[in-house]
């Protein structure tokens, strides 16, 4: 075995516990195909990946701890059993009590308060990370605030400045049940009264959302009985909120401490939990209590999961036991039905018929219900389970859904992140040389770039991960605001020719690690390296690949490290998105091309920047667009899979030539090559509506919105496809939220706002709106146009003739285009006026003409032959 | 043993660096000595706290032998992954006169190398300690050809305490693949150790 192969073992290994026990043996056959050596290998070390950690702890603690301290002559202290006599934080040791899965209990002594506790010492985290750990600790402390009769009181969850977790809880005397319960069955009627109380215990907790996940006799005290004339303990549930905190998850095996013998069946798959759990775990203490054994023991490990997920419980209760009644077995079996539809849906239900036996009355009450569950479970269940999830999703998303739609899509059912949404956020710069920081922009962007490709993802576009560069925000704070369940973060460091790139894979909501790789390479070859990185990325996320995506994902744009060097530094400009800007990437798009002439990237880089200075009115769209034109088509003679590419070319074809089938062919192929291209949905979806096509001009733009939800541009966007679908109120919200996103950058956010506010007749909030977005933005000459037509509806000529002498000043200075002065005099009736400079703006193939058919600006004009003969003109008539 | 000037360490870590491992010959003895008479030092604040700091004495042996002007990140990384490497091998040796020792008698006393150690009375390797840690040396040195660097992650984190992220930054790689390589390695060193061990 080599270090290669060692590596591939790591990854296997990883994957392979990540998943359920009973996942496993599929996943290690179909990893390892015919690598007999490797399968045994495999399965040999997950077999004992449970003892591992905990026997390694110990030879750290108990071995090599102690015999450094010796060398070094320093008194070793960290074993456990020496601490009695000492101290830890304000507590002092008094004696041991215990030690079990999650941990040593000790009797001690809170010297602050003079009282006596019982001190939970957590097994140290070697393998946990300190901002984990710190979260778990805050989760335990919510639990634990549960204030009930039943349930353990905990004093305090710290750690030592040594970073040992410890948990102090009142000290109760008494055992624990799984002590009791191994000098036998317990009384039928003992039994009823601790179950009793354990449910009330957990119905506590329920209510306030909080499950224990880890219920087991040895979770359970039974305190001395206080009250000598009932002759029955009181039962304290204890841990709750611990068994993350302790590692004792079964999803994170490798870790596992304890036993599966009272998981659900829902945790032994690995699946997300809820209160039912708790039942379940209930029922399997049940059953110990009344037959002294418990349901599902069968052997080694991987037959007590099948049990538990295959077998009633043998032998039967009533069987076992005479005096168990038919009625009480009932209540254990249905504690026990593997389905959590079909158990107990609350604990109040379970105390309920536990209450009911206990004085002898019948449990009726619930079983009709049960029946008619258990008769048609899976139609009921299925659909009972549906409405409760689409109610609490409902009320869960509520004010989300009324602010953004495309929320529904990043949120799974059960309100977690959906997974296969996916944030790269800018790969950190370490390279010693400041000039190399376009080299980490553009890995950044070749990455997302890559990824987008792949149609089981939805990748967050680069606008808006880019203002996670340099952030202090936690990756569980930008997943909720970016809605994405998985986070790629990294580094890249370049010395001269030298390149490292480190890439992790992050799950948001629990900030786990899930993946992570260095790639080490001379500059030379990290064009494979790119490609690499994203196909390791794809199958960390386990995603399915369709035909052609993985050839996609893989393929390079060229050969030629400074052709691609050269590109990367276009790129870099032009994402500055200014005159300067384009003016530095069209020069190093040139010399891309003059080092590698078939580069079709860098003619589509090239295409992009001329559309863009053409549309946004630095140079003369009749200069810019035929170029623009020329250079993708280039582009895609020489690669027709490029998205980019397609889409300049799909822009050109709707807004200069006319060509609106042309266009829309390029739209559509642009997404098919790149589903998550949220430029490529945005404009798509702009030129919808633009033919009037508004519903499926929405579903593309708020396709858009969630692949890239904090660009101003594609929230604009989508403002301005409400309000030319002429819903007012709707595109007010849009862009009322766009602008609380971002107060200081959204000067055309208010100017889009100011022509909604026309249409709603609301002209002095369309003054003042428009006269915001000048002094945020400047005078660009379509705020003067609109300002003017504000006025004018408002009944304030003067100003409004201001604004259009402003206008002509421009012009006059330097340049201000026609159809920048057709609202003004709409607003102020002229209709000669109106036509003369909509005629212009045709003779400049003006782009905005395009929205002609649907802006309701126009409305007054629209009764016009003059009107009619232009949209024929265009090709808008129909 | 003349005490070497700070300059002299700086200027053996730089030649680690660049992979002269005979510096290591020399700084090791340095280095092991700086953490012991620390730990002395430190034995008297440390009443009636447990644990061994062992980072923070790789540490301070750092700033004292390095000095804090010279002191760079890279430097005091390729420190701490020195100091875990010698702690393992004074370990070893230790654990291995001591297993031989106890086979003649005690081993209380023993040489290491040029360095003498003297033990506390009270402190006495078991037989079966030494023999453990010797199991385990051996699982190291098996790990060692197929990944070296894990071999590396456990010096870190055995020998020299040292956090999943002190152990990154001293291997110059990053925390997760620390934390990724830590559970296959446990497992693995565990299921070698495991049939050399049991009777």
């Amino acid at each position: 075995m080599n270090s290669e192969r060692w590596n591939k073992l790591e990854r296997l290994f990883e994957k392979a516990s990540a998943l359920p026990i009973g996942q496993r043996g599929d996943f290690i056959e179909q990893a390892c195909g015919h690598d007999a050596v490797l399968r045994s290998e495999l399965v040999s070390l997950l077999e004992l990946s449970e003892d591992a950690p905990d026997y390694l702890n110990r030879l750290s603690e108990k071995v090599v701890t102690p015999a450094l301290a010796a060398l070094f002559d320093v008194t070793p202290e960290s074993a456990f059993d020496s601490l009695v006599g000492g101290g830890i934080s304000h507590y002092q040791i008094l004696e041991k009590l215990g030690v079990g899965g999650m941990g040593v209990v000790y009797k001690a002594r809170d010297a602050k308060l003079d009282r006596v506790v019982a001190l939970k010492l957590l097994p140290p985290h070697l393998s946990t990370d300190e901002t984990a750990k710190q979260r778990l600790i805050a989760e335990a402390k919510a639990a634990s605030a549960v204030d009930h009769p039943n349930i353990a009181v905990v004093h305090e969850i710290s750690e030592t400045e040594d970073g040992q977790v410890f948990i102090a809880m009142a000290y109760y005397e008494g055992e624990t049940l799984k002590q009791k319960i191994a000098r036998g069955p317990l009384p039928v009627n003992e039994t009823l009264d601790l179950a009793t109380q354990i449910a009330e215990g957990l119905s506590a907790a329920h209510r306030k959302g909080i499950v224990h996940r880890d219920i087991k006799p040895s979770n359970i005290l039974v305190t001395k009985p206080v009250p000598a004339a009932t002759g029955q303990g009181l039962a304290k549930i204890v841990d709750f909120g611990i068994a993350k905190l302790a590692g004792a998850e079964l999803t994170k095996t490798g870790t596992t401490l304890g036993t599966v013998a009272y998981m659900s069946p829902e945790q032994t798959h690995g699946k997300a939990v809820d209160h039912r759990t708790d039942l379940w775990s209930l029922g399997v203490c049940l059953y110990e209590m009344l037959s002294g054994q418990r349901p599902f023991q069968n052997g080694n490990e991987q037959a007590a999961i099948y049990a538990i997920r295959n077998d009633q419980p043998d032998p039967a209760l009533a069987g076992l036991r005479p005096e168990v009644s038919p009625e009480l077995a009932r209540v254990v079996d249905r504690c026990l039905k593997k389905n959590p539809v079909e158990r107990y849906q609350q604990a109040e239900e379970l105390l309920a018929d536990l209450r009911a036996i206990k004085a002898g009355r019948s449990i009726g009450r619930w079983r009709g219900i049960g029946r008619l569950l258990q008769k048609q479970a899976w139609l009921y269940g299925s659909l009972v389970g549906l409405l409760i999830l689409l109610l609490a999703g409902a009320l869960l998303l509520w004010p989300r859904l009324q602010v953004r739609d495309a929320a529904t899509e990043s949120v799974t059912e059960a309100g977690a992140l959906a997974r296969n949404r996916l944030a790269v956020l800018p790969l950190a710069n370490y390279s010693p040389d400041p000039e190399d920081e376009y080299f980490a922009d553009g890995m950044t962007e070749e990455l997302i770039s890559r990824l987008s490709r792949l149609g089981d993802l939805r990748v967050i576009a680069r606008t808006s991960v880019m203002r996670y560069k340099d952030t202090k925000k936690s990756i569980a704070e930008i997943g909720r605001e970016l809605r994405v369940g998985t986070i790629i973060e990294g580094s890249v460091r370049k010395i001269k020719e030298r390149v490292r790139i480190t890439v992790q894979l992050i799950h948001t909501q629990s900030e786990e690690h899930l993946w992570s790789q260095d790639f080490d390479t001379e500059f030379k070859d990290v064009l494979d390296v790119q490609s690499e990185i994203a196909q390791r990325v794809a199958e960390a996320m386990d995603v399915q690949m369709k035909a052609g995506e993985r050839w996609l994902l893989a393929k390079k744009g060229t050969d030629n490290p400074e052709a691609y060097k050269l590109y990367l530094r276009g790129r870099f400009f032009w994402n500055k998105q200014t005159a300067e800007g384009f003016k530095t990437a069209i020069e190093y798009f040139n010399q891309a091309i003059e080092t590698d002439s078939t580069f079709a990237l860098a003619y589509a880089g090239l295409a992009d920047t001329y559309n863009l200075l053409g549309t946004w009115g630095f140079i003369p769209v009749k200069e810019s667009h035929p170029k623009a034109k020329a250079l993708a088509n280039k582009a895609l003679q020489l690669d027709d899979n490029l998205a980019e590419a397609h889409t300049s070319l799909a822009d050109i074809s709707a807004y200069y030539d006319w060509d609106y089938d042309k266009a829309e062919h390029h739209y559509k192929r642009a997404i098919a090559l790149s589903p998550n291209y949220a430029t490529a949905h945005a404009w798509y979806g702009e030129f919808l509506r633009h033919m009037g096509r508004f519903d499926e001009a929405i579903s593309e733009v708020k396709r858009a919105q969630s692949l890239d939800p904090l660009s101003i541009t594609i929230n604009n966007i989508v403002g301005l496809t409400f309000h030319h679908a002429r819903r007012y109120d709707k595109a007010e919200k849009e862009l009322q939220e766009t602008i609380e996103m971002h107060p200081a950058d959204t000067g055309s956010t208010y100017f889009l706002l100011g022509l909604v506010y026309i249409q709603k007749g609301m002209y002095e909030e369309a003054v003042s709106a428009i006269q915001t977005a000048r002094t945020l933005a400047g005078d660009i000459p379509d705020f003067l146009g609109a300002q003017g037509c504000a006025y004018a509806l408002a009944g304030k000529r003067t100003k409004a003739l201001s604004c259009l002498q402003e206008l002509q000043e421009m012009s006059k200075q330097g340049y201000a285009p026609p159809f920048s002065f057709v609202p003004a005099y709409v607003g102020l009736g002229q209709k000669d006026k109106a036509f003369e400079y909509l005629e212009k703006a045709y003779e400049e193939r003006n782009f905005q003409l395009v929205m002609l058919k649907v802006d309701p600006l126009f409305d007054p004009l629209r009764s016009d032959p003059r009107f009619t003969a232009l949209l024929e003109k265009m090709g808008l008539a129909h | 043993m003349n005490s070497l000037s700070q300059q002299d360490v700086t200027g053996l870590l730089e030649e680690l660096r660049n992979g002269n491992r005979a510096a290591l010959d020399v700084l090791f003895p340095q280095v092991y000595e700086a953490l012991r008479e620390l730990a002395h030092r430190h034995r008297r604040h440390w009443q009636g706290n447990y644990t061994l700091n062992t980072t923070a004495l790789v540490n301070e042996a750092y700033l004292k032998l390095v000095g804090q002007t010279r002191a760079t990140w890279e430097n005091r990384a390729h420190f701490f992954a020195t100091a875990a490497k010698a702690m393992r091998q004074i370990l070893m040796n230790y654990a291995r006169s001591c297993r031989a020792q106890k086979r003649g008698g005690d081993c209380l006393k023993l040489s290491l190398d040029d360095i003498k150690v003297s033990l506390s009375e009270d402190m006495v390797l078991t037989e079966e300690g030494a023999e453990t840690l010797v199991v385990l040396d051996e699982a190291l040195e098996k790990l060692e050809e197929l990944s070296p660097r894990q071999s590396r992650i456990v010096e870190c984190r055995f020998f020299a305490g040292m956090s999943i992220k002190e152990t990154a930054s001293a291997l110059g790689i990053a925390p997760a693949t620390v934390s990724r390589g830590w559970k296959l390695t446990q497992v693995w060193l565990y299921r070698e150790m495991k049939p050399e061990l049991e009777p």
